[in-house]
């Protein structure tokens, strides 16, 4: 069945660059000639697999040689993987019970797989191993071998194809032609190796593409990554242009602050001219702590960052804890689910413990809260306090309470659950500031617990449902003049910061790399386009049209 | 006389301990000549000389690791342990 002309297919975009070209289907790589029993002594069979790990071993040394500084040091790991002793020593095993060198090694391969199932970025790691496993394999059984790998498919040398396969491994992509100018995958993720050289060797594609098992040889097709699609036309006038923005006012319509998490990221938002600090990852001080530290040493680690922080305020935000960031000397296990009012202890984790660790521990609050306060002192420094991850009015009075008794810095809060932006209403009058943290809202919002789940397309800072709330937020900030910042990934999209100055949002922060870019987006329009695009895309019912609607609008603007 | 010597480090790195850090902990690893094993506390460790055994502990960003050196050498496994933690913490 094949695809209709104007198809369009959805996926991951890797790269900016949009192209088009004739589809070639990569046939699914034969998964080897059939199991052999060996013919020869075992000394052969391992003089054998010796030389042709050696032989690919060398393959992989000279395309490491040959290549960028990224792709050659996922090279550089795999040629680890092909020479890794518990692989060679499980090859011997079935060597001496009696099977042929590629089939031994096909089995050893084969014996990691259930122990790297489980994510797609461990299968797409897998993926790169059964490659590997397959050119040991064919270099054993000499050439002219059917399951050698990528020789089923032949390209002309002069023309522009876009090459399709259900799944590609980091080496498949290492070593396209260059006729290839573009390159679907419908199985492997946007984080596999082959996806990180498509990127370094600036190849555009499309990753985790559903649908494209439907793509035939001769298609003429699309690759639109920064609208992480495929579509099937020839037109390449359709494809989306990334912006380039060109700063035409000095100053940005908001402030773009930096987020940081260390005395290193403090001195590169200074040196990037960030409007100060938009959230300050305190928790990142102590992740290798064992115990507590005192007094003195957190205000002297504080008292570091805060002098080196760029010009403007600094939001610190009292330490957070969650799944993947772990302080050792906080207790954090000992409490139920239902306490937090999730169902299940596997949700709270991913949702992050936050706050309710910190209700558990605060003498550790209490002792954070006084050393802030004395690095503010030292420094003189216009410091704001936020706490992470509260879900009720309740928590947030204790909280603000704790803190208001503790120093004389203004006092605000992260939203970063549905629930607070209904809360939000009855805790204006004693807060100074918010801080939308969109990653956890978004992901709370579906109540889908993050990429890689059954609806991973959700997690879309462009959800219109998402836009809903954070405009909501933003009007209630702006009707009882608190300030409202977003610290979230979204922040970074440059379109979308544009976004949400339109919304009413006063100031953005994003990772020290990132501020430029954002700044210069920011500093190319003006707050009544900003205005005009948000109102527009608060009316759009999908996500794709809504970011189609704010990249034509800014890019009739700034003359793309 | 052997001593083991062991240390607990935290991993920061934003995917956890995928295939190119393992590969640069096992070239470490095999570069000092010493038996290293790596795991969770309390579960059952594996061979830090291995990528693919230490990527089927499927660590993750924030995970805390264990890592054991079983040396005669002390001062050699000190130093060891010391490029291990420097590797897992992102100074290097």
């Amino acid at each position: 069945m094949s695809l209709k002309p104007g198809a369009v297919l959805r996926g991951v975009g890797i790269g900016l660059k949009a192209t088009t070209g004739e589809v070639r289907v990569l046939p699914p790589a034969t998964t080897g000639a059939a199991k052999g029993r060996s013919e020869l002594s075992q000394r052969e069979e391992v003089a054998l697999l010796g030389a042709a790990t050696s032989a690919v071993s060398r393959e992989l040394t000279d395309l490491a040689q040959s290549a960028d500084a990224e792709t050659s040091e996922v090279i550089r790991a795999l040629k680890v993987l092909l020479e890794d002793d518990e692989l060679i020593s499980q090859s011997m095993r079935f060597i001496e019970s009696g099977w042929a060198a590629a089939t031994a090694f096909g089995m050893a391969v084969e014996s990691f797989r259930e122990l790297l199932g489980g994510s797609q970025e461990l299968e797409d790691r897998y993926r790169d191993l059964e490659d590997l496993a397959r050119r040991v394999q064919s270099q054993i059984r000499g050439p002219g071998d059917s399951a050698d790998n990528n020789q089923d498919l032949t390209l002309e040398a002069d023309g522009k194809f876009v090459l399709v396969a259900r799944e590609l491994s980091a080496l498949d992509i290492a070593q396209l032609p260059e006729s290839v100018v573009g390159v679907v995958a419908e199985r492997t993720g946007a984080t596999s190796h082959a996806a990180i050289i498509c990127r370094a060797k600036g190849i555009p594609a499309i990753f985790a593409c559903g649908g494209a098992d439907k793509l035939e040889d001769g298609d003429k097709v699309l690759v639109d990554p920064v609208a992480d699609r495929l579509v099937l036309t020839e037109d390449v006038s359709l494809a989306t242009l990334p912006i380039t923005y060109i700063a035409t006012a000095n100053e940005p319509i908001i402030n773009v602050m930096a987020n940081i998490g260390s005395l290193v990221d403090a001195r590169t938002a200074a040196a990037n001219r960030a409007n100060g600090v938009g959230l300050f990852r305190t928790e990142l001080l102590y992740l290798s702590a064992l115990k507590q530290p005192d007094f003195e040493e957190q205000v002297e680690s504080l008292r570091e960052v805060f002098e080196a922080a760029p010009g403007g305020p600094i939001v610190v935000r009292t330490i957070d804890v969650a799944d993947d960031k772990q302080v050792p000397f906080l207790m954090c296990g000992e409490f139920e689910a239902s306490a937090v009012g999730f169902g299940e202890v596997d949700d709270v984790q991913s949702a992050g413990k936050g706050y309710f660790v910190l209700r558990h521990n605060r003498e550790f609050l209490r002792s954070q809260l006084f050393a802030i306060e004395r690095a503010r002192q030292d420094t003189g420094r216009d410091v704001w306090v936020m706490a992470p991850q509260v879900v009720s009015a309740t928590e947030v009075s204790e909280f603000v309470d704790l803190a208001r008794s503790s120093g004389a810095f203004r006092v605000g809060i992260m939203v970063e659950d549905p629930s607070m932006a209904h809360a939000l209403t009855n805790v204006t009058g004693q807060i100074d500031f918010l801080s939308v943290g969109t990653n956890d809202l978004t992901r709370r919002l579906f109540a889908t617990q993050g990429y890689g789940d059954l609806h991973p397309e959700l997690a879309n800072h462009w959800q219109p449902e998402l836009i809903a709330i954070v405009a909501k937020i933003a009007q209630i900030a702006n009707n009882h003049r608190i300030s409202v910042g977003v610290c979230g990934e979204s922040a970074a999209d440059p379109a979308f910061a544009i976004v949400l100055a339109g919304l009413g949002i006063d100031s953005v922060s994003v990772s020290p790399s990132q501020l430029g870019l954002v700044r210069d987006a920011l500093s190319s329009v003006d707050r009544k386009l900003a205005i005009e695009v948000a109102r527009e895309v608060l009316r759009q019912n999908s996500a794709e049209s809504a970011k189609l609607l704010v990249l034509e609008a800014i890019g009739g603007q700034s003359g793309v | 006389m052997v001593n083991v010597i062991s240390g607990e480090f935290q991993l920061v790195d934003p995917l956890g301990l995928h295939a190119r850090p393992a590969a640069k902990l096992v070239e470490l690893v095999k570069d000092s000549g010493l038996q290293v094993q790596i795991g969770r506390q309390g579960e059952e460790k594996v061979n830090a000389a291995s990528a693919l055994r230490i990527m089927t502990l499927k660590l993750k960003c924030g995970e805390k690791v264990t890592v054991s050196i079983e040396s005669d050498d002390l001062s050699l496994a000190n130093d060891a342990l010391g490029r291990i933690r420097d590797l897992f913490e992102g100074r290097q």
